[in-house]
């Protein structure tokens, strides 16, 4: 069991002062009322400080521990203590990236079994802790206090938030030839058996499971398992330079967010995705496809801390040899303060592959965060930026400039075709 | 229910002060003996009355505050600052027109004498005064003065009295209990008012744990007061120990009663669980 620390309030110390001063003054002053009135408060603190409750056990549990941007987690605690003096104060420790929405991780109870459940938010992807509660023991009137940890924290995985858009594909996109196809377990025109159906008049007659027939008397048909198409590679900048703006909405999040919707239609699509995030580092994750992989890449998306200052440029060369022929790339970037954006994309391009660029606008994200007054050190980023993205689409890529006041939504009609 | 909750909490420690103050000139007259020294003499308005008075004044002062603030703390200072000249003046006249050594130039002194008369009637009023002006402004300057003056009242009936003879004179020790029971009841109550007052919290929770911790602190302040006065009615037995009509052999007396809980909540806060 974890060991308790006391500690006593400022209320405690000044009447155990008073009882003391009164007790002096009055062998002083020789005064009786002095003496009754030191007894006095003395025999209340001490009253006080000798009555406590039992060591209280404590359990709380979260309804879930994986939930997206903005969805809520109810934690249930369950608060069990003896005796019947004093009161019971706990604490439940959550990450300043979480918000309360209903109720208070903070709880004063009386002695006994009780209840205490609140809700909390989670604005911003990650991994946050939660947890230990701090269980505090008062004495009746809140003169002093046992404090001790309980439980183990636990980590609540917030996925970024993912927007539905709207379906169609990417317009990058396109058939891949490859050596071999790529089965996925979803029914489509492979070779490999799937299932087994009822006949209808459009079915053709080669599909017709004779067999069947035979056993069942009614016609029926033969379904073959889908083959992969599309490879899409996304390159996510997660540099410190992208987190200009808000916590909860900067260009490194917005890029995440719009990551994680795009990679969920794609997959839907039995497409494979692959992530190279460059910051601190460069990682590269291999396109997957298949069951798994989204939760895969929005464990990777919830991982990103910007930070650093890797660019562009040094993380295609180093992805290069990742990258299938031909595939499709989107990189999503503020593309401020990285001399490398044009030779990246010229050399993506001239090894033949359909690159998008969707920009949020960190001059834009920044401006809104300090001021509307536009200033000429504003106006000359802009056109430097503007400049870039028109150099960037001459070369053969397709760009979208992302002002902060469109939504993701706005990037996903944008992307698709 | 929860709103007039919350009033009561916000007013409770000021009328702690205001409620002793009435009670205490009733219970125990020699609340009012320091005017012997201040004038002389008892005679004059009774401290009771007084109280009465600085209820009124109390009123009186709220309303016009909140007519006219500014003119009112300009006023008020003004008379603060004049009373303040006055005592300069009479110290000033005193000592080098009067007759005799200082002390004596003082204490002949009518200008000063008339200064201390006005300064103790004021310090009379102020618990009554200054509490109502505290709860019907919310002052929280007024609220200190009320704290100050029901202390200076409270302690000038205490150990004047006392220390006005050589021996130790009994007196009622239940002038002592009320001034440490309004005391602890202001202070309590400011612990209330800051722990459940504005608690953004279950209302239901918060209910059952003031009532918890107004009850614990009625009864604890109950034993408190029985500990307190038990070397006062044990009579001679611990004379065999030490003479319990000193001032030293009650102290002891009073140790002894309260010990027990001392020990143990030592033991507890040592050992305990």
């Amino acid at each position: 069991m974890a060991e308790e620390v006391r500690n006593y309030t400022l209320r405690a110390m000044a009447y155990a002062a008073s009882s003391l001063t009164l007790l002096v003054l009055s062998l002083v002053l020789s005064s009786e009322l002095l003496l009754v009135g030191s007894l006095v408060i003395g025999a209340i603190m001490l009253l006080s400080l000798t009555t406590l409750p039992g060591r209280p056990r404590v359990t709380a549990e979260m309804d879930r521990t994986q939930v997206f941007e903005e969805e809520t987690v109810r934690v249930d605690m369950v608060i069990d203590s003896r005796g019947s003096w004093g009161n019971i104060e706990v604490f439940h420790r959550l990450s300043p990236n979480l918000e309360l929405d209903k109720g208070s991780n903070l709880a004063l109870l009386p002695p006994g079994r009780s209840r205490h459940s609140f809700v909390v938010k989670a604005p911003l992807r990650g991994y946050h802790p939660t947890g230990p509660t701090l269980v505090r023991r008062w004495d009746p009137l809140w003169l002093w206090y046992r404090e001790s940890a309980s439980g183990e924290p636990q980590n609540l995985t917030v996925f970024p938030a993912m927007h539905q858009g709207r379906q169609g594909t990417v317009k990058v996109s396109q058939n891949l030839h490859r050596p071999g196809e790529m089965k996925v377990k979803r029914i489509g025109s492979g070779k490999e058996f799937h299932s087994i159906r009822g006949y209808t008049t459009t079915d053709p007659f080669n599909t017709i499971n004779w067999k069947a027939f035979a056993r069942t008397g009614k016609l029926q048909v033969n379904q073959y398992e889908t083959e992969t198409v599309t490879d899409v590679m996304f390159f996510i900048d997660a540099r410190l330079v992208g987190r200009v703006g808000l916590m909860t909405d900067n260009p490194v999040e917005r890029s995440i967010r719009l990551c994680a919707s795009l990679s969920s239609a794609l997959l839907n699509m039995s497409n494979r995705v692959g992530l190279v995030v460059y910051g601190r580092s460069v990682n590269v994750t291999k396109p997957k496809g298949g069951p798994g992989a989204l939760q895969s890449i929005l464990h990777i998306l919830t991982d990103i801390t910007p930070s650093g200052q890797d660019t562009l440029g040094s993380s295609v060369t180093y992805a290069l040899s990742y990258l299938s022929p031909n595939c499709p790339i989107l990189i999503l970037s503020s593309l401020a303060e990285d001399p490398t954006v044009k030779e990246a994309v010229r050399q993506l391009v001239g090894r033949g592959h359909p690159t998008l660029v969707v920009s949020p606008s960190g001059v834009d994200f920044e401006r809104m965060l300090y001021s509307d007054v536009t200033v000429p050190k504003y106006l000359l980023k802009k056109l430097s930026r503007e400049n870039l993205l028109m150099e960037l689409g001459s070369m053969g890529a397709r760009v979208v400039d992302w002002h902060p006041g469109k939504d993701v939504q706005w990037a996903l009609l944008e992307v698709w075709e | 229910m929860r709103a007039v909750l919350q009033k009561a909490l916000l007013v409770w420690p000021v009328l702690c002060l205001i409620g002793a103050a009435f009670i205490l000139p009733i219970a125990v007259p020699e609340i009012g003996t320091f005017q012997v020294f201040v004038s002389g003499s008892l005679e004059g308005v009774p401290v009771f009355l007084l109280s009465v008075i600085g209820l009124v004044l109390g009123a009186a002062v709220s309303f016009l505050r909140s007519r006219w603030p500014r003119q009112t703390i300009r006023y008020g200072a003004r008379a603060f600052l004049g009373l303040g000249a006055w005592l300069v003046f009479g110290l000033v006249i005193s000592l080098f027109l009067g007759e005799g050594s200082y002390y004596e130039r003082l204490k002949g002194s009518v200008v000063i004498g008339s200064w201390a008369i006005i300064v103790w009637t004021l310090v009379c009023m102020a618990p009554t005064m200054l509490g109502v002006h505290s709860v019907l402004y919310r002052s929280t300057m007024a609220r200190g003065g009320t704290v100050l003056s029901f202390l200076l009242l409270a302690l000038s009936g205490m150990v004047y009295a006392q220390a006005s003879e050589v021996r130790v004179a009994h007196q009622d020790p239940f002038l002592s209990i009320i001034f440490i029971w309004a005391v602890l009841g202001f202070l309590e109550g400011i612990n209330w008012r800051n722990r459940y007052a504005s608690m953004d919290y279950e209302a239901h929770m918060s209910n059952i744990l003031l009532a918890r911790q107004v009850g614990f602190t009625l009864v604890f302040m109950g034993i408190g007061a029985v500990v307190a006065v038990a070397p006062f009615l044990i009579g001679d037995w611990p004379s065999t120990y030490y003479e319990s009509t000193t001032i030293l052999g009650k102290a002891l007396v009073g140790l002894m009663a309260i010990s027990p809980l001392a020990v143990l909540s030592l033991v507890r806060n040592l050992f305990g669980r």
